[in-house]
């Protein structure tokens, strides 16, 4: 064993983790070789000098504040980071799946992308020019809409768009509340 | 006591109170951990319970590959890192009292403090034991602290630092060279 390979393996011997064999080749080596065994003696010295220093732990009742305050610590964290444990890009990328798996069955259902008549994309059909003029006039005018009337009389006139497009199916919907044949009084979905 | 992974397993099973038991069994060593590492309770206390934070978010992902003791004492030395960068960040030094702090340095290798009669006091050497120890290049004084205080093995200490056996060593010799340099002056002869 060389002086350069004994050294770096002083440490692991004083702390009695050398394996046999390389701690009989270190200890010949020590034995031959008077400056790192005065270097090794040396560390000794200093490992079996440096006690450990007396930590103050918590006793008892104390441990269990301890428990008490990680678990508001826990608590706050979840407060601030949400209750999901799923990764955040998860959510985001289910929905970018979902719009992605709509934008194709348009595709496939058409034959291809909706296009306008120059020829380019119209995935989001806007109201004409003439019927948003009319809403606005209607809302400065005598009717003067209110901020409510004004967007339901915009999104009808998107509707209106979208059905132009083929892009919305004209729906009927039942007479009545039927939407308490799907929903309980809680909101939950029944069966 | 229960086994570590069943524990684990119940926790992730929806059963949080398995949490209080998976800290239970692992907090005298992280806090003791902490605790040498920043020197008084109060940050010791809020360090160990960042890294059990830290714990309980990642638990639900947790695959038994590792033992938690080797993740624990990682994240408690990151903790601890960052910490004492902060602190020292939060320490503004005037440039002439670094070239002066310099100056001495290269004039005496051991860094300016009591001699050896004022440091007769056990207390006060361990004063200057721990000065010289925080005084270590990180990597050094997280494998000091590791070996000599938390007693693991320099293969889990390997593992914790994510670096070979071999560099564990080395860092270990030099930490041990450099202690040497800085508290021969003081004589210890079992003072430590």
């Amino acid at each position: 064993m060389r002086c350069r390979k004994a050294s770096r393996e002083i440490p692991a011997y004083l702390y009695g983790e050398l394996a046999e064999g390389k701690a009989l080749s270190l200890r010949e080596h020590l034995e031959r070789c008077s400056a790192c065994s005065e270097e090794c003696e040396s560390l000794r010295s200093l490992v079996s000098e440096i006690k450990e220093e007396e930590v103050r732990y918590p006793e008892g009742w104390a441990w269990d504040r301890y428990m008490g305050s990680l678990w508001a610590r826990i608590a706050k964290d979840r407060v601030r980071t949400g209750p999901a444990r799923v990764p955040r890009w998860r959510p985001a990328l289910a929905l970018a799946g979902a719009l992605a798996a709509v934008v194709l069955a348009v595709y496939a259902l058409r034959g291809g992308w909706p296009t306008s008549q120059e020829g380019k994309v119209a995935l989001t059909p806007k109201p004409s020019e003439e019927r948003v003029v009319e809403i606005a006039q209607r809302s400065s005018g005598e009717e003067a809409l209110t901020g409510e009337e004004y967007m339901d009389e915009m999104e009808r006139a998107v509707d209106e768009s979208l059905l132009a497009a083929g892009l919305l199916a004209d729906m009927e919907f039942p007479e009545g509340d039927y939407l308490e044949d799907f929903f309980s009084e809680e909101g939950v979905p029944n069966a | 006591m229960e086994d570590e992974n069943e524990l684990i397993r119940r926790f992730q099973r929806g059963e949080e109170r398995a949490f209080e038991e998976i800290v239970a069994m692992h907090r005298e060593r992280v806090y003791g951990l902490a605790y040498r590492w920043t020197g008084n309770a109060e940050d010791a206390l809020d360090l160990s319970q960042e890294a059990f934070l830290r714990l309980f978010r990642i638990l639900p992902r947790w695959k038994p590959r590792a033992k938690l003791s080797t993740w624990l004492h990682r994240v408690v030395v990151n903790l601890a890192i960052d910490l004492s960068r902060r602190a020292s960040r939060r320490r503004s030094i005037p440039l002439s009292e670094i070239r002066e702090q310099g100056r001495e340095a290269k004039m005496n290798v051991v860094s300016p403090g009591p001699g050896p009669r004022e440091c007769a006091a056990g207390g006060e050497i361990l004063e200057r034991v721990r000065a010289a120890v925080d005084r270590l290049p990180e990597r050094q004084r997280a494998v000091f602290v590791l070996r000599h205080y938390q007693g693991l093995s320099m293969r889990e200490i390997a593992e914790a630092l994510r670096c070979s056996v071999g560099c564990v060593k080395a860092h270990l010799f030099h930490a041990l060279r450099r202690l040497r340099r800085e508290l021969d002056p003081l004589q210890l002869g079992g003072k430590m």
